[in-house]
C-alpha cells in the first residue's frame, strides 16, 4: 500500500520524458530562433476548442528549400509525397469528460507558455507543466476564473 | 494476524482515513481493514471508449439496479448488488449506494464541504423536533478548522448563522451574467445565494490526502479486501477484544485482537456490523442497551432539476461564457425566524448555468426536438433542491432473517420513507426556485418536486446516533459508545440530525476529534 500511494503520488509530479517523435523537430529553432508564432503552425479553426497539428504542406512552404538535404526533411518531404500524416506522439491531452476551449483560454489572455512550458527554448518537448485538476484548479482561482464542476465538466442529471 | 495493533480501524474513507491520520501520527499503531481492494486511481480514472464497453455504458443489467450514479464506464467502482444484496418493503424503495475499495466514497464524492450549524445541532431548542446534538458549532469548530485547509476547501465566507464561515481558499471569481441576474432576482424573494463550496485538487479523497501521511509513519497497516463479518466481545466486561473478518477473494477467515475499535465503515455498515454482532451481553447488537441502534435513518432527500428554464439571450447557441456558466448555492433560509410554513427545517439548491436541458422535458419528437435542442443547447439554468429529512424512530435498518451476502454475512433490511414535512419541503422549493428563475427573466421550462428515492443522494445518516441520553442514543459525544467504552463510530451513522448540507465534512471533523480524545484518554489510562 505505501508503496502504491508513493507511486501514485510521483507519477503525479514526476516530469515525463520526452518521447522518440517520427521526426526530431526543434521548437527552439523555429518557435525560438526563427521567431514563428505558435499559431503560424498551430491553427485555432472553429469552434476554437483545438489548437491544429500543421499538415505536411505547411512544412514544406518553407522546406522544400530549406534544408532540404536533411536526412529528416527527405523524411518529411515522404511523408508529403505520399499524402500521408506524420505520426507524431501527442505530448498533452485533456481527458475526454473536460470541456476545454484553446479559444476561450487565449481570448482570456492566456499564453502557450502557461499551459505548455517554454517550449520556443526546447529542442525537444515533454510534458513539462501538468494537466491534472489540480493544476487547472489553481490556475482558475489565481485569474478569478469560475471553478465550479459544470465549468468544465457536463452537469450530471 | 499476530502483530499487536493498538487500534483497530475499520474502513478507511472519510472517518477511516482520519482516524488513521491522527491517530498514526500521534504514535498509534493502526490495522485498518478495508473490505474492497486497493484503488487503482489510473484504471479507474481513464475512461474507456464506448465502443469497447459490451452494453455500450449503460450496464450489464442487474449489476447495480439502485446505483443510478454507476455507469458501464465505471463500474468497476461501486459493490455488484449481486453480492451485496439487501431488501427493503416492496413499495418503499431504497438506493443504497455502496463502494469498497481504498478511499471508500471519498474517491467519488461531489466534494461539497458545509460546516453543520447550530440550527442542526441544536434542532430540537429550535423548532422542539427530534433530539439536539451533544456537541454544538463552538466545540466543533477548532476541528473544522483543521480540516478545511487539508481538503482545501473554496468557498466564500458570508457569516451568515445558518451556514457558518470556515478557513477557505476564497472564490473570489465572476459570476456570469445570468447568475448575476438569478442571486439579484433569489434576493427580492428574501433567499440568499452564495457560491459553491467544495474541496479542491487533482484528487480530494482520503487516499491522497490522509492515509500517505498515516502510511508515512509507519504505524499504519491497511488490509485490503478484509470483510468484517463480526467485531467479538470479552463475556465478563463486555468490551471489544477481536474483530472477525473475511478475505473477499478466498473467503477465508481471519481474527485479529482489538483494544480499541473504531469503526467508519459507511452510515449502514457500521450499523449493520453492529447489529450482527450480538453476545450474551449485548442481545440485541453491539452497544444497543438503548435499543436505537438501527433507528432514527435519514438523509437529504434531493429533487434533481427542481426548475430548469431557459436564458433567452442565449438560444440559438448565442450564450457566450460572459452570459452563461457558473453555478452557486443557496442555503437553508425556511423557518430560521418564524414558523408560517406548512413544514419544519429547511432545504438548500445548488444552481447552474449553461448546460443543456434534458430531451425528456422538450416536447417535440424527431427533427423538430433535434432543432429545439439545437437552440437550447447551452441556454439552460438549473436549480437542484437538497432537504433536510426528519430523523424518525420508525426509519430503521433491521437485519434481515434469512437474505446473506456473497460472503455468508446477514444483510440489512432497510425502511424509509419521506412524510409530508419532506413533501411540502419539496413543494415549496419548487415554487420558490421557479418564482426566482421568473423575476430573472429566465423561461421556465420545468418544475416538479418528485424527490429521487431515500438513499440515491448518497447522504445516508444516523442509525447510531450520539446523544446526551444513553436511554435515547447509542454514542457519547466523543463518538464513544455508551455502553462499550472501546468502541468508537464515527461515520454519517452517529448524526443526530443532518441539515441540508453534505455531510463529509462533519464525519472529518467529528473524527478528528474523536480520535484527539482517544489519544488523550489513554494517557491518562481512561479509555
Amino acid at each position: 500500500m505505501r508503496n502504491a500511494v508513493l507511486v501514485i503520488g510521483a507519477l503525479c509530479v514526476m516530469a515525463q520524458i520526452a518521447p522518440r517523435q517520427p521526426i526530431p523537430y526543434s521548437h527552439k529553432i523555429h518557435a525560438g530562433d526563427q521567431k514563428l508564432a505558435c499559431k503560424f503552425c498551430h491553427e485555432n479553426k472553429d469552434p476554437g476548442e483545438l489548437m491544429g497539428i500543421p499538415e505536411t504542406a505547411k512544412c514544406m512552404g518553407c522546406h522544400t528549400a530549406v534544408k532540404k538535404d536533411s536526412p529528416h526533411i527527405a523524411k518529411l518531404t515522404e511523408f508529403h509525397a505520399q499524402q500521408r500524416k506524420v505520426p507524431w506522439i501527442r505530448i498533452y491531452q485533456i481527458p475526454s469528460y473536460v470541456f476545454f476551449s484553446h479559444k476561450a483560454h487565449i481570448e482570456a489572455k492566456n499564453t502557450c507558455a502557461d499551459c505548455h512550458g517554454p517550449v520556443a527554448e526546447r529542442e525537444t518537448l515533454r510534458k513539462e507543466v501538468s494537466t491534472a485538476m489540480g493544476t487547472c484548479m489553481e490556475c482558475h482561482r489565481a485569474k478569478k476564473a469560475p471553478n465550479d464542476c459544470t465549468f468544465c465538466h457536463e452537469a450530471r442529471n | 494476524m499476530a502483530k499487536d495493533y493498538d487500534v483497530v480501524i475499520v474502513g478507511s474513507g472519510a472517518s477511516g482515513g482520519m482516524a488513521a491520520y491522527i491517530l498514526c501520527k500521534a504514535g498509534v499503531k493502526c490495522l485498518m481493514l478495508e473490505a474492497g481492494p486497493m484503488a487503482d486511481l489510473d484504471r479507474h480514472k481513464t475512461l474507456k471508449a464506448v465502443y469497447e464497453l459490451p452494453y455500450r455504458g449503460f450496464n450489464k443489467p442487474g449489476r447495480f439496479p439502485h446505483i443510478t450514479q454507476a455507469s458501464e464506464f465505471d463500474a468497476n467502482m461501486w459493490i455488484d448488488e449481486k453480492a451485496n444484496p439487501y431488501s427493503y418493503p416492496e413499495n418503499d424503495p431504497y438506493y443504497w449506494v455502496r463502494i469498497r475499495m481504498v478511499g471508500g466514497k471519498t474517491l467519488r464524492w461531489g466534494r461539497a464541504s458545509w460546516r453543520l450549524s447550530n440550527y442542526e445541532f441544536k434542532c430540537k431548542d429550535h423548532d422542539g423536533f427530534g433530539e439536539n446534538w451533544p456537541v454544538d458549532l463552538a466545540e466543533l469548530s477548532p476541528f473544522y478548522d483543521r480540516v478545511e485547509p487539508i481538503f482545501k476547501v473554496s468557498g466564500r465566507n458570508e457569516g451568515w448563522a445558518q451556514m457558518p464561515d470556515g478557513k477557505l481558499i476564497l472564490d473570489d471569481s465572476r459570476d456570469s451574467t445570468s447568475i448575476e441576474r438569478f442571486k439579484a432576482a433569489a434576493a427580492k424573494l428574501g433567499v440568499p445565494t452564495s457560491k459553491p463550496r467544495r474541496s479542491t485538487g487533482t484528487l480530494a479523497s482520503s487516499v491522497n490526502l490522509l492515509l500517505p501521511e498515516a502510511l508515512a509513519t509507519g504505524n499504519l497497516t491497511i488490509v485490503p479486501n478484509a470483510i468484517v463479518r463480526e467485531i467479538g466481545v470479552d463475556s465478563n466486561t463486555g468490551l471489544v477484544n477481536a474483530v472477525h473478518f473475511l478475505d473477499r477473494r478466498s473467503k477465508r477467515e481471519f481474527s485479529v485482537p482489538a483494544k480499541y475499535l473504531m469503526l467508519g465503515a459507511s452510515t449502514l455498515e457500521s450499523t449493520r456490523l453492529m447489529l450482527n454482532s450480538r453476545s450474551r451481553i449485548h442481545p440485541n447488537g453491539l452497544a444497543n442497551s438503548s435499543g436505537v441502534l438501527g433507528h432514527y435513518l435519514f438523509d437529504q432527500f434531493y429533487v434533481k432539476n427542481t426548475v430548469v428554464a431557459i436564458v433567452p439571450e442565449a438560444r440559438g447557441g448565442k450564450g457566450p461564457r460572459t452570459l452563461m456558466g457558473g453555478a452557486g448555492y443557496i442555503p437553508r433560509f425556511t423557518n430560521l425566524k418564524h414558523t408560517d410554513l406548512n413544514f419544519i427545517r429547511g432545504y438548500a439548491y445548488d444552481f447552474h448555468s449553461g448546460g443543456t436541458p434534458n430531451a425528456e422535458l422538450i416536447p417535440a419528437y424527431g427533427e423538430q426536438l433535434v432543432k429545439q435542442l439545437a437552440d437550447l443547447q447551452g441556454a439552460a439554468f438549473s436549480m437542484t433542491t437538497m432537504g433536510e429529512g426528519l430523523p424518525r424512530y420508525e426509519n430503521k435498518v433491521s437485519i434481515h432473517p434469512a437474505l446473506k451476502d456473497a460472503w455468508g454475512i446477514p444483510c440489512l433490511h432497510i425502511e424509509q420513507k419521506y412524510t409530508d414535512n419532506e413533501f411540502n419541503m419539496a413543494k415549496h422549493a419548487m415554487e420558490t426556485g421557479a418564482a426566482a428563475m421568473e423575476g430573472a427573466g429566465f423561461e421556465v421550462l420545468a418544475k416538479h418536486w418528485e424527490m429521487v428515492p431515500p438513499g440515491e443522494s448518497i447522504h445516508e445518516l444516523g442509525t447510531c446516533r450520539m446523544g446526551a441520553d444513553p436511554k435515547k442514543s447509542v454514542l457519547n459525544k466523543w463518538n464513544q459508545a455508551h455502553d462499550v467504552k472501546n468502541l468508537f463510530v464515527l461515520d454519517g451513522s452517529s448524526f443526530a440530525s443532518g441539515g441540508a448540507q453534505n455531510p463529509t465534512l462533519t464525519i472529518l471533523a467529528l473524527t478528528m476529534r474523536a480520535s484527539e480524545y482517544l489519544i488523550a484518554q489513554r494517557k491518562k489510562g481512561s479509555v
